[in-house]
């Protein structure tokens, strides 16, 4: 028997995330797909562009603008056998919805005891680097990554979000998939003032057709170094990238891809062959994930470290509008901390 | 007949305490289940509590008007079956204390029942804790070196303005021939280094380069092993004792057992066969498993401990140096056992992985080269223990026996041992000992 | 130069509502008028939405109060199936005293009666079919009882011991039976309307015509999630029940609270376009009758009924709460509709289908049965003693499979265990 080499297409991250959609949706009746804009128009990042013409009405469609109503059907759903993947259009709107992620989606199998679970997806876009100013630009997955019984992960690349987001729809807990909208249409280095990339040519917009999967739980290697360890996802794994080429610096960097469940094997191995970690997240610093990354690394590499751990964040104020690239973690703040870690003997 | 202790329940989320607002039994009454017994209240509700069991009123809490704890024994009843409280204490003691009354009930209640505590205490052993340079300023990872290098931080100069010692410093420090030990660990315990055997940086940056000649400064474990052979070699006189053992009984056994094992078991070596016979026989010479305190070390000294325990160093091969992790109470561990244990020291060495504990409290050593063991070593005394055994390569030979030629597998095994505190007669009553046993294995398993 | 002036020209005052009546009052109802009969003729439950406006805000009744059938809304009911009812309510509140006991005598933390609210539940439960999920707040146990679920699993659950189904991770009463259709009770008021609604959506989705119902206190109609509910349902049509169960009181803020003091609860779907009723909660008849128009309508495709079930909450919100703090003490007995089982009784006596002594030896009865079945579920353990529930069951179903995380940290416990 000879086996085919998958067959892949060059796909952008919208475009990988609607083949995920569409895929789950062609394979299980009971995937249904809905959120404000999401229907016949086909959503404001266009990432269910077609679905409904595609797949029906009743399995692709508008929902109020009410995000407590979108994921609180959700929860009613997939309690009922149902495979719903709620859009959120922005991460900025998912409050008014807390709760029913918080306190029903991701408690309701503990507090029935596995009498009633919640396998409904949430699909978000987060991050900066679009002039969202702070209504389009939150990162907020620190407030998720702490509530028991919900995984929270995010992609940085085509090939991830697909496989990702399938592994999501696939798994039978809540889990909330963050979609960092500055890699929607290519990877990002972090300077806006140059022309922008896409995802042409690029290895991981390389999207195998059909269905495979991506496990959550496991960090990707991004580049393998001795000398500094940093810890990155979603659009950071770019600006880290750049960073590390343009220092010449041998940096291991780690796309964590998953942050609840976190690969902290992957961590740990690195950061002891290392001794040295910078962590990166756009997200505002005070107890930003980066803080439970620096703790879980202190517990594990302790006698490893060569030099206090670095967090590259964004500042504790809100996503400004004007002073977007001030804001933003950019590559001059990487550069800075790497240097900083790797200047202590 | 049995007593029944009703503790005032918590009965609103939380509260603490409750005023007794009403009674509506006395001591002495008989009452049914459920049949009220005091009305409580609470900042939040006023409730009316009632009887849990049916029985007699033997104790009530207290007056009236008093605020009774959450817990505290609200009634005590005499009940006709089994009670809750039967292995009791007394109930006029235990009667519980309002938390605030009048002075007369006080006087009454006097001693107060609080809620018993059900969980065990929190765990208060010693805590033992590890220094490796006290507060001086250094990076986690040059504290774990310097407590590998049993090097006190604190005596390691800085170059940095701001006091913190790096690895650099340590190893300026090492190549000074500053060292000076505390504590235990699996590398020296007693390494100070005496003026002969240090080359300070300075001498040997005057010594010129020959051509082709490449340098290493000596740093670091190789810095330390240097120091502690040297003073090995120094405070005691060794003397080597070697015999030939015929091992093919014993290769014969490890072939069966290994054909016979089940996969879960790793594949049984020579070494953990050795250390069985040594166990035995070693219960019969104890001055062998032995430490010397001399005194050379500025210690309290001049006595020997002699141990029970076989707590075997086995001198491991690392890529920095020699480690010697130690087989804990070998003479209790099946061969298996240890050959399982012994894969985990050797790896954990190879990892660094090793705790303290797993690198000290050696009572004598064991130093095998194993397929590289040559015919004869002569191997150091790891001070201040007083013996060190190496048994030498399996090799064949052919034999004589009953006039035919037959082949042979033998093993040189070696010992060497302070001759200040072992004699070279019971070194070699003890080897014959040993001999016997791994001649025939068998025996190895009978104690 | 205008001078400045002293007088006010704002006129609006902060109004903060307050009920008409509290402790040391004597209180007097007169003014709400109990419609003596019918009230609101029974349109076709396939009607216009809008057919139903009058519906919320006049009373469905059809018990008055001798006990005699009135109006328009006569269910058609064997005197087996009342007599059925009766015992259920009977039943269900004669748990919740022994339940309330026991909490004060300290084998529980918390209880939570439903007295005065029995019909709402067994009446609602008697006209749906077991399957039907009904997404509870904590005072439908009697639904519960109506379909035969395991008092000794009730009462195990309120213990949190070994015979809990839930292991104990819930506080009391917060049941989860799914087998039984009964949705997992969140402590987050409000949040299952919604959800309730979803569930429904999938049903038709799945063109299943099985439907949802869903409930909420007066109180928690305050709540975003009401309001996505009645949205989402309209908008969608999903086959649900929406009941408001006004038990006039919100632990201690009277209905006028989150009513303001404006429409009635029921009138709060006609914004929506959906079909409101508004029922007499005390008469099990009417909530019957209520509920099966809802039902019928929900199942032939019209959609959603927003129901409110005018009742009222005789005990305390539950064992931690003191209701004398802040209403009259006589207060539910001169609430004017009375009783739920008193009036079915009545009923049923009125019409020779029952009598005094058989009424006697049903609360015998029933008291027997919760006593036996109280003490089995106490053998298996209570707070006052040992639950006998295994610590390391908090680890579990947290997720589907645990994750590493929790595999250290179950292992970190039992070094804290064990030590």
């Amino acid at each position: 028997m000879s086996e085919k080499a998958p067959k892949t297409q060059n796909l952008n991250m919208i475009e990988a995330i609607r083949d995920a959609l569409d895929v789950k949706m062609s394979q299980d009746k009971d995937v249904l797909v809905f959120g404000e804009d999401v229907g016949y128009f086909g959503g404001v990042f266009r990432c269910t562009a077609g679905l409904q013409e595609k797949h029906g009405l009743h399995r692709c469609f508008d929902t109020p603008i009410s995000e407590g109503g979108i994921v609180g059907i959700a929860v009613g759903m997939a309690a009922n056998g149902l495979r719903p993947v709620a859009e959120i259009q922005f991460a900025d709107y998912i409050y008014p919805a807390y709760d029913q992620i918080a306190s029903e989606a991701a408690r309701l199998r503990y507090r029935s005891n596995g009498d009633f679970t919640a396998p409904l997806t949430i699909r978000t876009p987060v991050g900066g680097g679009i002039y969202g100013g702070t209504t389009h630009s939150q990162s907020p997955e620190a407030l998720f990554t702490h509530i028991a019984g919900l995984k929270t992960i995010i992609p940085s690349n085509p090939y991830d979000a697909k496989g990702m987001l399938i592994s999501a729809i696939e798994d039978n807990d809540p889990v909330l998939f963050l979609e960092p909208k500055r890699l929607y249409n290519g990877p990002f280095y972090g300077d806006p003032h140059k022309p922008a990339v896409s995802w042409k040519g690029q290895e991981l917009g390389e999207v195998p057709t059909g269905h495979y999967t991506v496990p959550l739980g496991k960090a990707r290697h991004m580049r393998k170094g001795d000398d500094v360890t940093i810890l990155a996802y979603g659009t950071m794994v770019w600006i880290a990238e750049a960073v590390a080429e343009e220092m010449g610096v041998s940096a291991d960097i780690l796309d964590l891809r998953s942050l609840l469940p976190l690969d902290i094997d992957a961590i740990e191995e690195s950061v002891k062959k290392t001794g040295r970690c910078v962590i990166l997240h756009e997200a505002t610093r005070t107890s930003g994930f980066g803080a439970e990354l620096s703790a879980q690394v202190q517990e594990r590499c302790f006698y490893h470290l060569e030099a206090p751990i670095q967090r590259v964040t964004g500042w504790d104020t809100p996503y400004p509008h004007a002073q977007e690239w001030a804001y933003f973690p950019g590559p001059k703040r990487t550069a800075l901390a790497i240097r900083k870690v790797l200047e202590v003997a | 007949m049995g007593t029944y202790r009703f503790k005032l329940p918590d009965i609103g989320e939380g509260v603490v305490e409750a005023e007794i607002t009403a009674w509506y039994v006395n001591v002495g009454d008989t009452v049914e289940e459920d049949q009220p017994l005091a009305d409580a209240m609470t900042d939040k509700a006023t409730i009316e509590l009632t009887a849990p069991v049916a029985g007699v009123i033997k104790t009530v809490a207290c007056e009236e008007g008093d605020i009774l704890a959450v817990g505290a024994d609200l009634v005590v009843f005499t009940t006709d079956g089994p009670g809750n409280d039967d292995g009791g204490s007394e109930p006029e003691l235990a009667a519980p204390a309002p938390v605030s009354a009048l002075p007369e009930v006080e006087a009454k209640n006097a001693s107060v029942d609080a809620p018993t505590a059900t969980t065990k205490p929190i765990p208060s052993a010693a805590i033992t804790r590890s220094v490796s340079g006290g507060r001086t300023i250094a990076a986690p990872a040059v504290r774990l070196r310097a407590t590998q290098l049993n090097i006190d931080l604190s005596v390691v100069p800085s170059q940095d303005e701001n006091g913190r010692v790096t690895h650099n410093d340590l190893d300026a420090y090492l190549l000074s021939g500053k060292v000076s030990g505390q504590g235990t660990t699996s590398v020296p315990t007693q390494a100070k280094s005496a003026a002969n055997t240090s080359t300070s940086s300075s001498k040997a940056a005057e010594l010129p380069l020959e051509d082709g000649e490449t340098r290493q400064k000596v740093i670091g474990l190789r810095r330390v092993i240097a120091t502690r052979m040297s003073e090995a070699k120094r405070y005691i006189p060794h003397f080597t004792y070697v015999e030939e053992i015929d091992v093919t009984e014993l290769e014969a056994f490890r072939t069966r057992a290994n054909s016979l094992k089940t996969d879960d078991k790793p594949k049984l070596t020579v070494l953990p066969l050795i250390i069985r016979a040594l166990a035995i026989t070693l219960e019969d010479w104890p001055q062998f498993n032995a430490r010397y305190h001399d005194g050379s070390d500025g210690l309290e000294g001049g006595f020997i401990r002699q141990f029970t325990d076989l707590n075997l160093g086995i001198a491991t091969q690392t890529d920095t140096g020699l480690i010697v992790p130690v087989l804990k109470k070998a003479q209790t561990l099946s061969v298996w056992e240890m050959a399982v244990e012994i894969a985990r020291l050797a790896e954990g060495a190879r990892k660094n992985k090793l705790g303290t504990d797993e690198l000290t409290g050696a009572s004598t050593t064991l130093t095998s080269l194993g397929p590289l063991g040559g015919i004869v070593t002569t191997p150091v005394i790891n001070r201040p223990e007083v013996a060190i055994f190496g048994p030498n390569k399996i090799r064949k030979i052919l034999a004589l026996e009953n006039a035919e030629i037959i082949e042979r597998k033998v093993m040189n095994f070696s010992v060497s041992c302070d001759h200040r505190v072992i004699d070279g007669y019971d070194a070699a009553k003890m080897m014959q000992d040993l001999k016997a046993r791994l001649q025939d294995p068998k025996s190895i398993f009978l104690l | 130069m205008v001078k400045a002036t002293k007088s006010r020209k704002n006129t609006s005052r902060l109004h903060v509502p307050e009920p008409p009546f509290r402790p040391g009052d004597t209180p007097d109802y007169s003014h709400i008028s109990v419609p003596s009969s019918h009230s609101p003729k029974r349109p076709d439950p396939l009607c216009e939405a809008h057919e139903t406006h009058d519906h919320a805000l006049g009373l469905i009744r059809v018990l008055n109060f001798k006990g005699e059938l009135v109006g328009d809304w006569q269910p058609d009911l064997t005197a087996e199936r009342l007599r059925s009812g009766l015992k259920d309510m009977v039943m269900t509140r004669t748990m919740d005293d022994r339940m309330f006991n026991m909490q004060r005598q300290g084998k529980m933390s918390f209880y939570m009666k439903s007295r005065g609210e029995e019909a709402v539940s067994v009446g609602h439960a008697m006209a749906l079919r077991n399957t039907d999920m009904v997404f509870p707040t904590y005072r439908q146990q009697g639904i519960l009882i109506q379909r035969g679920a395991s008092m000794k699993e009730m009462m195990c659950q309120c213990l949190s011991n070994s015979g809990d189904p839930l292991d104990g991770k819930s506080i009391p009463v917060l049941y989860s039976f799914r087998k039984h259709g009964f949705f997992s009770i969140s402590g987050n008021l409000g949040t299952q309307l919604i959800q309730g609604v979803g569930w429904a959506m999938s049903n038709a989705y799945k063109d299943s015509d099985e439907i949802a119902s869903v409930f909420t206190g007066e109180g928690a109609t305050a709540e975003g999630d009401f309001h996505y509910a009645l949205n989402f349902a309209s908008t969608y049509r999903a086959p649900c029940i929406l009941n408001v169960v006004n038990n006039q009181w919100a632990i201690s803020s009277f209905q006028g609270i989150a009513a303001g003091e404006g429409e009635t609860f029921a009138a709060r779907g006609t914004g929506y376009g959906l079909a409101t009723l508004r029922v007499d909660g005390n008469d099990l008849l009417a909530v019957y009758a209520a509920t099966q128009w809802a039902e019928q309508r929900a199942r032939g495709g019209g959609g959603a009924t927003l129901i409110e079930h005018f009742t009222y909450r005789k005990s305390g919100h539950s064992t931690s709460d003191d209701p004398s703090k802040y209403r009259p003490e006589n207060d539910p007995e001169v609430w004017p509709f009375g009783d739920p089982v008193e009036r079915l009784k009545g009923h049923l006596i009125l019409i020779g289908e029952w009598d005094e002594a058989r009424h006697v030896a049903l609360e015998e009865e029933c008291k027997l049965y919760v006593r036996e079945t109280y003490k089995a579920a106490e053998a298996m353990g209570s707070l006052s003693s040992e639950t006998n529930v295994n610590h390391y069951t908090m680890f579990e179903q947290v997720y589907e499979t645990s994750l590493p995380h929790l595999d250290e940290q179950k292992r970190a416990f039992t070094e804290e265990f064990e030590s």
